[in-house]
């Protein structure tokens, strides 16, 4: 087995301009956003983003001016309302976006981790979503009953990046639980073509192959793994910590204005070399034990 | 008569719309309230499913997103959400569907998308999440929404979920088997569509409530159904229980929803 453990620095370098980037989590969970900081921090611009339910990842990539297109099924901060940096992209024109069903991009990614070009549903009958994206989207007939069905086109990502748990040097990726619930970062690693993982923890081999059934990414799929603790900070990573509401707050009182949302980037995302610094700077070093969710 | 709040009543004339033997889809915020004061209510044995894979969950406070934990833990099982997707919603095993949205029309056709133009919006709203496969695949659907002139509209800048189509008839057209919404309740009354054109039309009016009332926050000329009856008060047990869930959610969640 090769060793796939590196620095969240060497992970994201082959990410260039101008990629499509499939991106994990759900809501305010596991949102892959030390390696966004990272992206940010690099200047990568151009981004076209599949996604799930995002909230943060997006929404800071936005805020960079980094996101020339999005295609998922909700971009918003969940019950802090809409999200300001992505919404201004979309409302100037900034950003191109393609909305998806649940259905349509569970299928998208289960058409690309089976090597087929699309995926029939019949989810987005009647839907705009279908009508405004005849490119990704469309109608045909079911060659056994005639019915009406959609064809939605593979999810092809260049690079799929999600926020994990913990896994082994050997980038075999665990989740603690036998059902995770709520996002569909496995079948988004399913269907990757070039697949980084950061971890909260890395775990020795021998505790991987203890508990085989917990192995949800197996190590062959994964281009490289890094250990990155409070990796999904400011949202949350079950089992282990909370979202950060505090700085969540922080975050859209800087987010009210371009301005402020520039200052937020410079003073957050790319002054601290080190997602260490960037715990350091937004506090949440401090915070950490009062997010921990082991007394829960 | 107790008194009680337009979304109390709302929100009670909802549950009432459940029966015990429906497994039901259920979104978060009013049609979650909703269902949980059925199965607290008439409906002890509902089958309530959350979209986060969560089946038969009997939540003691109202859960704040469909990731929440309180729907795992008192859950038969939870299962992942493709398969949720896949198997359950697809697969036709869930008979009523529980929707909101940020507008809707006179066909119950509802947009959680934009407000303006798709490419140029006034307004981004964040998307439809699961609402498109919940309104063509759940046997029925019940929707649930406060209104007012800016949600209830003539016409929708974007369709997100098919209520019964622009023109009422793009279901049969479509040959989607699925009835569609039959139930849409307001804080002000409920709505049933027209068996004929399926344009939603009045059936029930709430206590207090008038039909001019209920034009004022309508933006489309409303319709009435030829027998229209008034909506019963809500009893002192469902008050109490809405409240008693509603109070427990507060203390756990400390303060919000």
């Amino acid at each position: 087995m090769k060793n796939k453990l590196v620095s969240l620095e060497a992970a994201l370098a082959p990410v260039q301009s101008g990629a499509t980037l499939a991106i994990g989590g759900s809501l305010l969970r596991r949102q892959p956003n030390a390696a966004v900081r990272e992206l940010i921090r690099r200047g990568v611009k151009d981004l076209t983003l599949l996604t799930w339910a995002t909230t943060t990842a997006t929404d800071m990539l936005a805020a960079a001016g980094a996101v020339r297109r999005w295609e998922g099924i909700y971009a918003g901060m969940f019950s802090h309302g809409l999200a300001p940096n992505f919404r201004r992209g979309v409302q100037s024109g900034a950003i191109t976006v393609r909305d998806f069903s649940e259905c349509a991009i569970v299928a998208r990614f289960r058409a690309a981790a089976a090597g087929l070009a699309f995926m029939p549903v019949r989810s987005l009958l009647g839907s705009d979503m279908a009508t405004r994206n005849p490119e990704q989207i469309r109608p045909m007939a079911c060659p056994f009953t005639g019915d009406k069905l959609h064809a939605v086109a593979a999810a092809e990502a260049d690079f799929t990046i999600i926020h994990g748990y913990a896994g082994d040097r050997y980038g075999n990726v665990q989740w603690p639980v036998v059902r995770d619930s709520d996002d569909i970062d496995q079948l988004m690693a399913s269907g990757a073509r070039r697949l980084i993982v950061t971890v909260e923890k890395i775990i020795p081999h021998e505790q991987v192959k203890a508990q085989p059934t917990l192995t949800y990414i197996p190590g062959q799929w994964v281009e490289a793994i890094v250990e990155v603790p409070h990796g999904a900070h400011p949202v949350a990573c079950d089992s282990l910590y909370d979202e950060d509401e505090e700085h969540l707050r922080l975050y859209l009182d800087h987010a009210k204005t371009p301005d402020s949302m520039g200052s937020y980037l410079d003073r957050y995302v790319r002054t601290p070399r080190t997602h260490d610094e960037y715990l350091q700077a937004s506090g949440a070093a401090a915070r950490l034990p009062s997010l921990s969710v082991q007394q829960g | 008569m107790t008194d009680f709040t337009p979304t109390e009543m709302m929100t009670i004339a909802a549950a009432r719309a459940l029966k015990n033997d429906d497994v039901c889809f259920v979104g978060i915020g009013a049609p979650s309230a909703a269902c949980n004061l059925a199965r607290l209510t008439h409906a002890p044995q509902i089958t309530l499913i959350y979209e986060s894979g969560t089946l038969q969950t009997r939540p003691n406070v109202l859960p704040l997103s469909i990731g929440d934990g309180e729907l795992c833990d008192t859950a038969l099982t939870t299962v992942s959400v493709p398969e949720m997707f896949r198997y359950w919603l697809q697969g036709g095993r869930i008979t009523i569907g529980f929707l909101g949205g940020a507008q809707i029309d006179r066909f119950a056709n509802l947009n959680t998308t934009v407000v303006g133009s798709y490419d140029a919006p006034k307004v981004r709203l964040p998307g439809g999440g699961g609402a498109p496969e919940i309104a063509t695949n759940c046997g029925e659907i019940f929707i649930t929404m406060a209104q007012s002139p800016r949600s209830f509209v003539a016409g929708l800048p974007f369709v997100t979920s098919m209520g019964h189509g622009r023109t009422g008839r793009e279901r049969r057209d479509m040959g989607i088997k699925t009835k569609g919404p039959t139930r849409l309740i307001t804080d002000l009354c409920v709505f049933e569509p027209d068996p004929e054109t399926k344009e939603m039309s009045v059936v029930s009016i709430h206590p207090g409530v008038t039909r001019e009332k209920i034009q004022e926050n309508t933006g489309w000329p409303v319709r009435y159904a030829a027998e229209v009856v008034a909506t019963p008060a809500p009893t002192a047990q469902e008050l109490e229980v809405l409240r008693d869930i509603q109070a427990r959610t507060k203390k756990a969640h400390g303060g919000s929803q």
